[in-house]
């Protein structure tokens, strides 16, 4: 047995060239992707990368145009619609409905599944609780704070027991200090519950501290995946390198600072090439290893129809208008 | 400029409120005065409102008000799919800006012409039952197609729809879609996204829609008096018959007794909004 | 559950497109009506322009044309005049918002002829002011007025306010901003206010009952031949599919200036 197949035996979940276009503008690009249970794994990349259609294609909220497989616990999700599929996603913005209370959107999951209301109330009390947010259970979402919308919405996310909780960008929107408590959140609920959970984040420092995984996706595709230190150490294209030693030197959480002298070096490198126009947008340079490229047929063949001219203004902005 | 705008934006107010909204209370105030001729004495009675139990106005009222509910129940069952569509899932935007179109213009044809047009197809001879025959639905002409509350119930539909749909379409733009993506994420089918998210977030502009289709469809008098046929009076008739006969005091009742009415509908409706958003 | 509310849906958005259908049934049968020989059958046939011929070279209906015509444009530069001065500041406004959306909105929560009979009786009853021009032009503003002010609010709404701050910002004097940035991007508001302050006028008739006095518009016109059984009604249907053509038109003006916008 390889160890590519022992992986996928134990895979929680397994997605497999996976390819998103919208209109003619690729989202993502033969992507595949493995999850084991009971793991955090980190989706990391620049704005545009598409690792939020990713999440998206993974809740069912985007219909890949191609997918040659993508299981969750064995079964086939290709043609499950989003609301039956085992999954909850805390969204970037949380998405929390402002018509119902706080303890209204815990139990909105229940509500839908016909779970009685002393049970469901229960239950979404508990969650709460779980959150440090047990007084709240009455508040408008209109009357709470970003850091408590946050947890609200990881209550709501979680209380449907998902096989699989996926976090689009959790703290996108809160400071630092909320940030280090929310991360220490994450971590002690996916230990004691024994949750796996998918993040997507472009913030290197949140990828290496959390992280049991992670995987690095630009351009629609993914570039790179390993643990925290490897991705760091051992870069595999000049792309990772720079994304992840831009800015200053990452601080190990639990050993002494050290100093990212290569990707550093690449950094300065990197400054002294001449601007390329096509990647002007992006501050690295956008080359991908060669066989990640052209596993994609579905948007191809639109591409080809079109004029000499219209592909090349197609290529001058690069997948920056995907959503991302 | 801005100290120009800032006083003239006060004495518009004014002037809107004296010429607008000021006759809405007078109404109210003629409507219990004495009158003589076409003037009023200034000396209290309740005779106007007696004229109306007489005639048996209140149930005109009443019978125009049912009807003016039931179109705007029709209009927002059919027109609310038709809203969510426009604002949500319309894949063709060729199709779209049609019906977008549709819809506006409607605010802008001649309501007599119309209507003229519609008695025209619905009459014994017309268009409507002769393909009924053709069809052999039946086999005489309906005669209740033209002259009878449904003829005024089908004029009432189409105009008012618009109304109805403009409102909702505007307020489920408005919708985050992430909420609805959010809804079906935590297992809610359509049926439950519908009732427990997209109802509830597109309830002002239902209300919006059930006030700018009702209160028109209340006081229409082209189509009763095209469609109607006359033997039934409808609201419209009351009020012009009262004033063709210059008993303004009884017409202001009249009017006094509708406005009534629709704040009683609005306050009972908000009333039942504020109950249902606290449950 | 699902599959049978998915079915509803369907059905009922089938009904919604039945029922638009259901707002030109007419239309396109009166304008059928129009080109044929016997108009009052009912029925179309015979195909002929006549009538339209003799609507060119008859008389009656041209001066409460030309009065509709005057008093829409007169209603429809009040609306414009009037509606982006507020709706130019709806963004800035911190408090009274919903007190002033309330009172402007107010008079469509009545019905036109209740509307128009209370005008009629605090003016003319209350007062002894006669009906005319000026009440046509009254009772029509105060029911265009809220069309206006919402399409133009539609346009505020949606425009950055921090254009006209990067103008001031660059040195531009207030007049300047205005000309030069504010009714550009205005525009589309503007156009449509006037649009619906034209076509609300041209078209009322339950006020206009009341309000019109001696003077006769369009509408009061048709609606007086449509009920008397006129002999020109057959006019009537020309010159009103005329009408409807150019409504029609002047609608998808107005869907594609406000969908510009707030696509």
């Amino acid at each position: 047995m390889t160890s590519a197949a022992r992986l996928r035996d134990a895979a929680l979940l397994h997605a497999k060239n996976i390819c998103l276009a919208h209109g003619t503008v690729a989202a993502l690009d033969g992507v595949s992707l493995d999850v084991r249970a009971g793991e955090l794994l980190t989706i990391l990349g620049p704005s545009g990368s598409g690792k939020t259609s990713l999440l998206r294609v993974l809740a069912g909220l985007e219909t890949p145009q191609t997918a040659d497989a993508l299981t969750i616990d064995g079964a086939d999700m290709r043609a499950v619609p989003a609301h039956l599929r085992p999954t909850a996603t805390v969204f970037q913005h949380y998405a929390l409905f402002p018509h119902l209370t706080a303890g209204a959107n815990v139990e909105y999951g229940l509500r839908v599944r016909g779970v009685p209301r002393a049970a469901r109330r229960a239950q979404a009390e508990r969650a709460l609780a779980l959150l440090r947010l047990a007084d709240k259970y009455d508040r408008r979402i209109d009357q709470l704070s970003g850091g408590e919308r946050q947890r609200v919405a990881f209550a709501r996310a979680l209380v449907t027991r998902p096989l699989l909780l996926l976090l689009d960008e959790p703290m996108g929107a809160l400071d630092e200090r909320l940030r280090a408590t929310l991360e220490a959140d994450i971590r002690a609920l996916q230990q004691s519950q024994g949750m796996t959970i998918v993040q997507v984040t472009h913030s290197r420092d949140e990828a290496l501290s959390m992280s049991d995984r992670i995987v690095v996706m630009h351009a629609g595709r993914v570039v790179q995946t390993g643990a925290p230190e490897d991705i760091f150490e051992r870069p595999s294209t000049r792309f990772v390198a720079a994304f992840m030693g831009g800015g200053e030197p990452h601080r190990w959480p639990h050993r002494a600072d050290r100093p990212a002298w290569r990707a550093h070096r690449l950094r300065r490198a990197d400054l002294r090439r001449p601007v390329d126009r096509r990647t002007a947008a992006a501050p690295w340079p956008a080359r991908l290893p060669r066989r990640a490229r052209g596993s994609c047929p579905a948007w191809r063949g639109r591409l080809r129809r079109q004029s000499a001219g219209r592909r090349r203004a197609h290529a001058e902005l690069p997948r920056h208008h995907a959503p991302d | 400029m801005r100290r120009l705008a800032g006083s003239a934006a006060p004495l518009f107010l004014c002037l809107w409120v004296c010429l607008a909204i000021v006759p809405l209370a007078v109404g109210a105030a003629v409507s219990v005065l004495q009158r003589r001729g076409l003037h009023v004495v200034w000396s209290l009675t309740p005779a106007g409102y007696g004229e109306l139990a007489e005639s048996g106005r209140f149930g005109v009222v009443l019978h125009t008000a049912l009807l003016a509910g039931l179109v705007s129940l029709v209009c927002l069952a059919a027109g609310l799919p038709l809203a969510v569509w426009l604002a949500r899932s319309a894949k063709s935007a060729v199709l779209a800006n049609i019906v977008w179109i549709c819809l506006t213009a409607p605010f802008f044809l001649d309501p007599a012409a119309r209507t003229l047009s519609l008695r025209l197809m619905l009459g014994a001879h017309g268009v409507v039952n002769a393909g009924l025959l053709a069809l052999h639905v039946t086999r005489a002409p309906l005669d209740w197609l033209l002259f009878s509350d449904f003829a005024v119930f089908i004029g009432l539909v189409g105009p008012y729809f618009p109304n109805m749909v403009w409102p909702i379409t505007l307020s489920v733009l408005l919708i985050d879609k992430a909420l609805l993506e959010a809804s079906a994420d935590l297992g809610a089918g359509p049926w439950h996204s519908f009732r427990f998210t997209l109802l509830p977030l597109a309830m002002p502009g239902i209300i919006a829609g059930l006030v700018m289709t009702a209160i028109p469809a209340l006081g229409d008098g082209v189509v009763p008096a095209l469609l109607g046929g006359g033997r039934r009076e409808y609201l419209a008739d009351a009020v012009t018959s009262l004033s063709t006969s210059m008993n303004y005091t009884a017409a202001a009742a009249l009017a006094t007794v509708v406005m009534a009415v629709l704040c009683g509908l609005c306050l009972s409706g908000w009333l039942a909004w504020r109950r249902l958003s606290k449950s | 559950m699902d599959a049978a509310f998915r079915a509803a849906a369907r059905l009922l958005l089938a009904a919604g497109f039945g029922i638009t259908a259901l707002i030109y049934a007419p239309v396109a049968w009166l304008a059928l009506l129009s080109v044929s020989a016997d108009p009052l059958s009912g029925w179309p046939g015979g195909f002929t322009t006549s009538w339209y011929a003799s609507l060119s070279a008859s008389l009656g209906w041209r001066a409460p044309m030309l009065r509709s015509l005057g008093i829409a444009g007169i209603v429809a530069i009040l609306c414009v005049l009037a509606a982006v001065p507020p709706a130019r500041a709806w963004p800035r406004m911190r408090r009274g918002r919903v007190s002033f959306a309330a009172l402007i909105l107010l008079p469509l929560g009545v019905p036109g002829i209740v509307l128009g009979l209370l005008v009629f009786t605090t003016w003319r009853v209350l007062f002894g002011v006669h009906m005319g021009a000026w009440s046509l032009v009254l009772s029509h503003f105060i029911w265009a007025y809220p069309f206006a002010l919402i399409s133009m609010l539609v346009v505020t709404l949606r425009t950055d306010p921090s254009l006209a701050e990067a103008a001031r910002d660059l040195g531009a004097p207030p007049l300047r901003v205005l000309c030069d940035i504010e009714l550009p991007a205005l525009m589309p508001g503007i156009v449509g206010a006037g649009l619906f302050g034209f076509l609300l006028s041209f078209t009322e008739l339950p006020r206009s009952i009341f309000t019109g006095g001696q003077v006769q518009t369009l509408p009061l016109y048709s609606f007086a031949q449509a009920s008397a059984h006129s002999s020109q009604i057959k006019l009537i249907f020309c010159l009103n599919t005329l009408i409807s053509l150019a409504s029609l038109a002047a609608a998808a003006v107005l869907v594609v200036l406000l969908r510009r916008r707030t696509a």
